[in-house]
């Protein structure tokens, strides 16, 4: 019984090769956009409700606590606290959606602007999920910046969201320059919260702080944009290039809108 | 039937957990679930519902479907496999398998990306997965009272 279940096993794991292989050759599976459309669309109720369970434990719970050390008192104090981080969250908010605002008129490749509602489940990539797809007028390999700079581009498009591939992915390559000594290079993905600047000579003079912009030269993010600082550089025996780490120039992993441009 | 189906909502609640809360590194909760799952009630239910739970997971990457599906579903093979070697199960055996699995899991996935899609891997720090097997040990320990996999239950 136990050999007939691991022929039983077996067999499976073959046919999921088989499926692998398949997709090798014709490339990236129809298969994924058929199941995904139901499951960003559940995505993202659950973020919703995900979000609200995670606002009620940071406000309720912890008024609950104080309001059995002195109910009276405290309860209306509470309540005022509460009032006021609402304030503050709807004043940062205008905040960044006047940035954003002051964004889509200053550039004239805008697209949409859409809000964050996933991150990448695991650990393989650094991708986000936005709620905004093809009825928005989004397209593949659009680019998803912020005020701030570059946040990556779309790499899978749905009629209601979007899967963007963050520059910090290990799947990403950006042209860009150094900004004071203008040398250019490309910025690779570590797949963590970091990327290598590579394909720069040893002759090179890199200084450590010194800010990267986006040059263009790839066809695919607008020129001038402020992508981050180099961290590290290092120079490793025979190899021709320098080792150079950079740092984004914004907190990847706490967006929450992201502004669509065009290619 | 409802027992699976219970299941198939919990490693999508893992999934959305994963992907909202969590910023950085993330623990492999869906691992823990379907090692569990397997455990309680036995091998082939335990390949299907990790076949399940991998398929959703290579949904939601939107890269390649497969590589989860082959690790989850091998994690919940040999898991009641070594359940059936082993004269008892407890906390430290649970948490030395979920350790074993997590590392299993990490090296199919690569093997997966690596040979079948093109996935460059060359920039990838090994901490990040390193991380990974640490964080879901500590996910393992904390979630065993509820997923205590020690009762045997047959039937779905």
């Amino acid at each position: 019984m136990t050999k007939k279940r691991l022929i039983v096993f077996v067999l499976f794991i073959l046919l999921v090769f088989g499926l692998l292989t398949f997709q090798s050759i014709k490339g990236e599976s129809h298969f994924i956009d058929f199941t995904l459309t139901p499951l960003t669309i559940a995505e993202k109720g659950t973020s919703a409700i995900i979000h609200k369970i995670r606002n009620f434990f940071n406000t309720y719970i912890i008024i609950f606590g104080k309001e059995q050390q002195n109910r009276e008192l405290h309860g209306k104090i509470d309540k005022l606290k509460q009032e006021k981080n609402e304030f503050l969250e709807a004043g940062i908010e205008n905040e960044r959606l006047r940035k954003i605002l002051k964004l889509k008129k200053a550039r004239t490749d805008y697209v949409v602007t859409a809000r964050v509602f996933a991150r990448d489940p695991t650990n393989w990539f650094q991708s986000l999920w936005i709620n905004k797809g093809m009825s928005s007028g989004i397209a593949k390999n659009m680019v998803a910046v912020t005020t701030i700079g570059p946040v990556g581009k779309v790499h899978r498009v749905f009629q209601e969201g979007s899967n963007i591939i963050l520059i910090t992915d290990i799947n990403s390559s950006v042209a860009v320059r150094l900004q004071t000594s203008r040398i250019e290079g490309i910025l690779e993905g570590r797949g963590d919260n970091s990327c290598y600047l590579k394909y720069i000579s040893k002759m090179a003079d890199v200084k450590v702080g010194e800010r990267l912009i986006t040059s263009g030269l790839d066809g695919l993010y607008p020129a001038g944009l402020l992508i981050g600082h180099v961290t590290s550089v290092k120079q490793e025996g025979e190899e021709m290039f320098q080792v150079i780490e950079v740092e984004p120039a914004q907190n990847l992993n706490r967006l929450e809108e992201v502004v669509i441009l065009k290619r | 039937m409802k027992v699976f189906l219970f299941y198939i909502v919990l490693a999508y609640i893992a999934l959305s957990v994963q992907a909202t809360l969590f910023e950085g590194i993330k623990p492999d909760f869906i691992l823990v679930i379907v090692c569990s799952y397997s455990l309680k009630y036995g091998r082939t239910n335990g390949v299907a519902y990790g076949a399940l739970a991998g398929l959703l997971i290579d949904t939601v990457n939107g890269f390649l479907i497969g590589p989860n599906i082959i690790a989850k579903s091998v994690a919940a093979f040999f898991v009641k496999t070594l359940r059936k070697n082993l004269y008892q199960w407890n906390i430290f055996i649970n948490t030395l398998a979920i350790c074993i699995f997590s590392v299993i899991n990490v090296v199919v996935v690569y093997i997966c990306l690596d040979f079948f899609s093109e996935v460059k891997f060359i920039n990838r720090s090994i901490v990040i997965s390193v991380k990974e097997v640490i964080y879901t040990v500590v996910a393992s320990l904390v979630l065993y009272p509820v997923f205590n996999p020690a009762k045997e239950t047959k039937g779905i």
